[in-house]
């Protein structure tokens, strides 16, 4: 095991009487990651997060956090936080004293205490509410007091459920950025569990994609976007094209793929035997989309707009291909002048590179 | 328009209510406390009398001034309280552990379980509080089985003690102390248990710090639930009690049946109302102070 590894989990399982909610998980965590489990509800994130903490034994497999197994040491005895999706603080305590909590449970003195709890206050920019109520606060100020609990012990790792799922948009994002820099300031190892892929991507050194209890990718933001490893992956992050076909005659650039009537000439790297059943994807931000009359050559696949969704700074569009296959081309508006777009109903081609086309045969 | 006049209405008919069956004997009883006693039917003097061309206030505060300085009275009172509040605390500390165990029972099993506390109010109270004196008397199943156990030699004298008495009223009251407990016990976030466990503490720690404070609401209403009734307890002490020792219940009882000296018994009526008036008071004190709390 290497040194600056924080967390790692050999092939963890957990089953629920009848139910398996996580699955032969194995996964290493580096010292000073923020690392996000990512995935919908019932993927057996929150379980995982559970196990880490110590309110949940394994079925099978061990966690090692600093190099030591935790299998029985109980959650007031690890060197983890955990910071509650509903922040559960204590409502007859005052913010100090819900900040005091963890400290006071270590033999520290009381001067250290109110040292220590007065610099987490100030670094969560709470100084102001020390003697307030969890109820007299707003959902952000909330949030805070739950961070600063949790960070005051200094634990080796701090797991976060869903740590910005109960603020609004505009906090969120605010947010976001305050916690990656105090993660930054503390060198605290962060374990995120969320469902909100753009939490997992704004914040994240790297993902760990789940899916039925098992996980089913890890790598940075960018490599589970731009190359998921299978199907489930890159439906679940962002929203993408899937073509489905087959490997067919070879050109003479390189390898075609047949997807119903549409022949899609594949990246160069690819090198497969004609008649492999495959899936194409391909994200809507990656396609060009152009008016017919605009373009001279034969080049690209042709279809009409159905629908337009203008969000302001893009647009969605809903374009129909000759061949009946639908597609969703995501547009970027850099110009103010709306009879620059394309409208509904006009007649476009679409082109993309090869590069672009994400190849999967799960 | 309509919907102001009806929700005048609705205000309206607990007022009535409790104008009628509250604060009108309140006042009748007031003023019967500070009248004096005659062999009349009702047997008190009436309020206000024509005597010598002129109206005359037949009150005063005489009553009130007799059972200050009359020992039997104060010493009711006093031992009313004592035994009211031992039975109250011993209450707590039986009545706590049976709430927080229902409260982790798992589901299916609590409302059985809030079934069995609530089952001997099915049989009469007077049945009950008779049943006691079978089991407590010399030759009853208690000391019967201290004897064949060879745990004592000789039959204890249980009945007519202020033991008897304490177990009667415990006995009695329990179930309004494990209600409210349990009604606040089960509601508590077991998500704070977690949290304080994951931020290091023990088991012992997370029920004195987290547990116990909030569950404060419930602890006082059951205090009060059992402190009051017990106080004026009348049957309990009847039934079970030394017959040297007056709870203040009989007394009460006595000066209104056996002398039929109403405005005493009024009198002693108005200071057990006043002396359980002010926990109540400060039990207001203490949920509003938690409310402003938001717990």
């Amino acid at each position: 095991m290497s040194l600056s590894e924080c967390v790692k989990i050999e092939s963890l399982s957990k089953h629920f009487a009848e139910t398996v909610a996580v699955s032969d998980v194995s996964l290493s965590v580096g010292r000073g990651e923020i690392f996000c489990l990512l995935g919908g509800s019932g993927c057996g994130k929150t379980t995982l997060l559970r196990m880490l903490a110590g309110f949940e034994r394994p079925t099978a497999g061990r966690i090692l956090i600093d190099g030591m197994d935790m299998a029985d040491v109980p959650p007031n005895r690890r060197p983890v936080n955990l910071m509650f999706q509903s922040y559960a603080l204590f409502p007859h305590m005052s913010v100090f004293q819900n900040v005091a909590f963890g400290l006071e449970q270590e033999r520290v003195s009381r001067t250290e205490i109110d040292r220590r709890v007065r610099e987490m206050l100030d670094a969560v920019k709470l100084e102001g509410l020390a003697g307030r109520k969890p109820q007299q606060l707003s959902g952000g100020q909330r949030q805070r007091v739950a961070l600063a609990r949790a960070l005051v012990k200094r634990p080796k790792l701090l797991l976060l459920d869903e740590p910005l799922g109960a603020l609004d948009k505009k906090l969120r994002e605010h947010t976001q950025f305050e916690l990656v820099a105090l993660q930054r300031q503390l060198g605290i190892t962060f374990v995120v569990v969320t469902h909100d892929q753009q939490e997992a991507m704004s914040l994240a050194t790297r993902i760990g994609v789940m899916n039925q209890g098992r996980i089913v990718q890890v790598g940075t933001p960018d490599e589970v976007y731009e190359s998921p490893a299978t199907r489930f992956v890159a439906d679940f992050i962002g929203s993408v094209n899937i073509f489905e076909g087959h490997i067919g005659n070879s050109g003479e650039g390189g390898l075609i793929a047949h997807c119903g009537a549409l022949q899609i000439p594949l990246p160069s790297r690819v090198a497969m035997p004609d008649g492999t059943r495959l899936a194409l994807a391909l994200r809507p931000e990656k396609i060009r989309l152009q008016r017919q009359s605009d373009t001279g050559a034969q080049v690209g696949q042709r279809g009409t707009v159905e629908e337009v969704g203008y969000l302001g700074e893009s647009s969605h569009y809903r374009v129909r291909l000759d061949d009946g296959t639908p597609l969703r081309v995501d547009v970027v508006n850099h110009r103010r002048d709306a009879s620059q777009r394309i409208q509904r109903a006009e007649r476009v081609t679409l082109t993309w590179s090869a590069d672009d086309l994400i190849v999967l045969t799960d | 328009m309509g919907r102001s006049r009806i929700s005048r209405w609705t205000v309206a008919i607990p007022l009535i209510w409790l104008l009628l069956f509250l604060a009108a004997p309140f006042v009748m009883v007031f003023l019967i406390s500070l009248s004096e006693v005659r062999l009349a039917m009702p047997p008190y003097a009436p309020f206000i009398e024509w005597v010598a061309d002129s109206w005359r206030w037949n009150l005063d505060a005489d009553n009130y001034l007799f059972i200050w300085q009359d020992g039997l009275y104060f010493e009711a009172f006093s031992y009313s309280l004592k035994v009211a509040a031992i039975a109250t605390l011993c209450c707590l500390l039986v009545g706590y552990p049976m709430a927080y165990a229902i409260a982790q029972a798992p589901e299916r099993w609590r409302s059985w379980l809030l079934l069995a506390i609530i089952l001997p109010f099915w049989t009469s109270f007077l049945l009950r509080v008779y049943a006691w004196i079978g089991l407590l008397k010399t030759d009853g199943l208690i000391n019967q089985a201290l004897l064949a156990l060879g745990v004592i030699t000789s039959p204890l004298q249980l009945l007519y003690t202020d033991f008897a008495v304490l177990i009667g009223i415990v006995y009695s009251y329990l179930p309004f102390m494990i209600l409210p407990l349990y009604a606040n016990l089960e509601r508590h976030d077991r998500l704070l248990l977690e949290a304080a466990a994951d931020l290091g503490a023990s088991t012992w720690t997370r029920f004195w710090r987290i547990t116990l404070p909030l569950s404060r609401p419930g602890v006082v209403a059951g205090c009060l639930l059992v402190f009051i009734p017990a106080a004026g307890e009348f049957v309990i002490p009847s039934l079970l009690g030394r017959s040297d020792q007056l709870m203040i219940g009989r007394v009460l009882a006595d000066e209104f049946f056996a002398n039929r000296d109403w405005p005493v018994a009024g009198a002693v009526a108005m200071i057990l109302l006043i002396v359980l008036l002010l926990p109540m008071v400060g039990f207001q004190k203490s949920i509003q102070r938690q409310s402003e709390d938001g717990v």
